[in-house]
């Protein structure tokens, strides 16, 4: 019989045990929030996000971490339930922390390192081409020799988030010889190659069509097997902070659909006074009791080492939460009334970003299907 | 041709209504312009003139007003053809009429209207001449619509209008607006309250727009301050107007069901489901989304024949108070699970919202913007909260 392992590391405590640094954390950061207005991301969220450590927090030891992607969770759930749509979960949860696991980094990835954990800088990852979800393999962008350490890329990408404001562009395709790599662009390279728009949820976004770009050899920073673990380190740390987005959105919903039911009166009596509202309000906590545990089981999965156990973690994530998303976003518009259609009363935009994060995230069928493969 | 849902070819319509099905949609394939059915198709909500185009396209042949008796200048359609006939202007992309007029402040004019305002109105409607807006809702009195404040005070021959209405639907288009007034203050609230014809270019009032969830200007905000309105445009009896509105509603929730949009939203959402890929494999090939899309469409069935049912059942005499709130009920909650099912299978090719520049159908299904949109059907019209309040009423007193 296989022994039970005896896990070695003791430096963060265990899933739902209270920690005080990141309590602390959680503490600081709201207050630096509460006087948010929320939208957008705005040039002056980065500098205090810097200045808490919170770009640092998310990384290994070595570059001044602590709980890596726990971390990451709390900020992105923090950011996303005070409105705020940054590019923190894709650039600094999802990118940097995977760059930081490259065996033998680039120079380029050790020079953006430096300059994402002092909050100077911003990545963006491209993951999506024709299908309607994230690509993770056989992707249709090519990437093909063109000489003397020169190489040219064909292929395009859509939606790639905050791509204007993004200094690099982590760009997965597919070699000659149908392997993974993962090449990174600088600014000057992918910007005029942008078609921006904008998502449900305000959003910034763009496409990007490639269509012969020539690329140096030391754009290319991963290639076949480290080019897979690369991806999957940023898909999986993607998920986990996109699932703790969806809580944040959905605890902002929940506390605005209490406060709305308590001061709203009709027939005599507030709304809180009715019955079936009172179960239906329980209901929504019911799923996001679930959601949050979820979130939390997620951003403890990312660094467990087999990825049975990850997959398998997160995939119960996404369809729990996704699930959530859409019940406590229909309900909370449904129990405001005429006033949750308003594009200008709070949980609209919440309403809006949820649905964005249900797409992100993908459908809970995918999620289903993962689990059974 | 196939019906959207593959039903029987027999046993649901007699010959006669198979006949007025074909006669419809001959007519409609014949003069239904191509541009408007490209956009409605592609996820386009129609503009005032598109539907002013429509309206008048459809008065040249006598059924503009199709849900009208034939003493009001209607075609006197039976309620089973009305559906019919909705169904197929729908389905071939066509805009909705502007029901406000035709389908609220009409019946209300033929009941309690006097013989001037039928004369003046009816046929204005008919032919989209005055385009109209109900002002019912105010910021206090929504659900509990006996609550509105607005007031209306007669002094000689007009009455002077202050207050607010608010989410009114189409007011920034609109000529008239017909509104709930209160002209005294009586215990029960619903007494006191009357019903006014109002000329939107009077001086006084003002419409603000809210924009909604899809980014739209669909709804409004209408403010009277000192607006004179003549006594002649009050309806029926001052202090009635609460017995008309009901009338009104009642008669509203028997029109609701919409299932000719909802076929046409679902042949949109077949075509998704065909041009979708989910890792690499088109969508229709994904078993997990084929139960979702067939679970639709068996529930879409039952909603469909439920609603034929009850107009069967209403035409024959066998009324009950379950018919109305349970028909709004469940045809607002398919128009929502369609919408939410678009945006599912759409995915991420759903996100970018309102992209300019799309004219017909360039790939961009407008669904996610539809998806928002389509929250306000278990909103409007009284909402499904109180439908289910009202059909309790219905079974347990």
């Amino acid at each position: 019989m296989n022994s039970i392992p005896v896990p070695t590391k003791t430096a963060l405590p265990l899933l739902f045990e209270p920690d005080d640094t990141l309590e602390m954390l959680a503490d600081m950061l709201s207050r630096a929030l509460a006087g948010q207005s929320g939208g957008h991301w705005r040039e002056e969220l980065w500098p205090m996000l810097a200045e808490l450590g919170l770009f640092a927090a998310v990384m290994p030891e070595r570059y001044g971490g602590y709980g890596g992607a726990r971390t990451a969770a709390l900020v992105c759930r923090l950011l996303a339930g005070s409105g705020v749509v940054s590019p923190y979960a894709v650039s600094s949860a999802a990118i940097a922390p995977s760059l930081a696991e490259l065996d033998q980094p680039a120079g380029r990835v050790t020079a953006l390192l430096e300059a994402l954990v002092e909050g100077r800088q911003v990545a963006t990852i491209a993951l999506h081409e024709v299908d309607a979800l994230p690509v993770l393999r056989d992707f249709q962008t090519v990437l093909s020799g063109a000489g003397e350490g020169q190489w040219r890329l064909d292929g395009a990408k859509r939606m790639i988030a905050f791509a204007q404001e993004a200094d690099w562009l982590v760009l997965p395709a597919r070699n000659e010889a149908g392997h993974l790599v993962i090449i990174m662009l600088d600014r000057a390279s992918f910007s005029p190659l942008l078609q921006p728009c904008t998502l449900i949820d305000s959003m910034p976004a763009a496409d990007a069509s490639f269509s012969g770009l020539v690329i140096d050899e030391d754009a290319i920073v991963a290639v076949g097997e480290q080019a897979e673990s690369l991806l999957r380190g940023i898909v999986d740390r993607l998920t986990a902070a996109q699932c703790a987005e969806a809580v944040g959105a959905m605890a902002y919903m929940i506390n605005a659909t209490a406060e709305y039911l308590g001061v709203r009166r009709q027939f005599g009596q507030p709304l809180s006074a009715h019955q079936a509202l009172r179960h239906r309000y329980v209901d929504m906590t019911i799923q996001q009791a679930k959601a949050e545990t979820m979130a939390a089981l997620a951003a403890t999965a990312v660094d467990q080492e087999s990825p049975e156990q990850r997959d398998r973690a997160l995939a119960r994530a996404r369809y729990v939460i996704v699930r959530a998303a859409w019940f406590v976003s229909q309900e909370s518009i449904q129990m405001h009334g005429a006033i949750g259609m308003a594009n200008e009363t709070p949980v609209s935009g919440y309403f809006k970003r949820l649905l964005a994060l249900s797409l992100w995230l993908g459908d809970e069928d995918d999620a289903l299907e993962g689990l059974i493969a | 041709m196939m019906d959207v849902l593959g039903y029987p070819e027999s046993g649901l319509f007699s010959a006669r209504e198979m006949k007025f099905r074909n006669q419809v949609r001959d007519f409609v394939a014949e003069n239904l312009p191509g541009e408007i059915a490209a956009r409605l198709k592609c996820g386009h909500h129609a503009n005032r003139g598109e539907i002013e185009q429509w309206t008048r396209i459809l008065h040249e042949r006598g059924w503009s007003a199709y849900c009208w008796p034939k003493e009001f200048g209607g075609p006197g359609f039976t309620s089973v053809e009305r559906y019919i006939f909705e169904e197929e202007c729908a389905i071939a992309g066509a805009p909705e009429l502007v029901p406000f007029g035709l389908k609220m402040v009409a019946p209300v004019l033929m009941k309690y209207g006097d013989q001037r305002q039928r004369d003046h109105f009816l046929p204005r409607i008919a032919r989209l001449d005055d385009f109209w807006c109900q002002g019912y809702s105010e910021p206090g009195s929504g659900s509990d619509l006996a609550s509105l404040k607005t007031r209306a005070v007669l002094k000689g021959d007009h009455y002077v209008v202050d207050g607010q209405k608010i989410w009114t639907t189409s007011a920034h288009d609109a000529d008239w607006i017909f509104c709930l007034v209160r002209t005294s203050n009586e215990t029960k609230r619903q007494n006191g309250i009357s019903f006014l014809l109002v000329d939107l270019s009077t001086p006084g009032i003002e419409i603000r727009p809210i924009i909604t969830l899809d980014g739209k200007h669909e709804i409004n905000e209408v403010w009277f301050e000192g607006v004179e309105v003549p006594v002649e445009n009050r309806v029926g009896e001052e202090g009635m107007g609460w017995t008309y509105a009901k009338y009104l509603l009642e008669h509203e929730r028997l029109n609701f069901g919409g299932m000719g949009f909802c076929k046409r939203e679902l042949t949109r959402l077949r075509e998704m489901a065909a041009t979708s890929l989910r890792h690499g494999r088109p969508l229709l090939e994904h078993q997990s989304f084929r139960q979702r899309l067939t679970a639709l469409e068996a529930e879409l069935a039952a909603i469909d024949l439920t609603n034929l049912r009850f107009l069967r059942e209403v035409e024959a005499g066998r009324e009950n108070p379950l018919q109305a709130p349970v028909l709004k009920i469940i045809s607002s909650e398919i128009q929502q699970a369609i919408s939410e099912l678009q945006v599912r299978a759409l995915g991420s090719k759903a996100m970018p919202f309102n992209p300019q520049g799309i004219a017909s159908n360039a790939g961009h299904y407008f669904a996610a913007e539809n998806y928002c949109n389509m929250r306000k059907t278990t909103i409007y019209a009284g909402s499904n909260e109180i439908q289910r309040n009202i059909a309790a009423k219905g079974i347990f007193g």
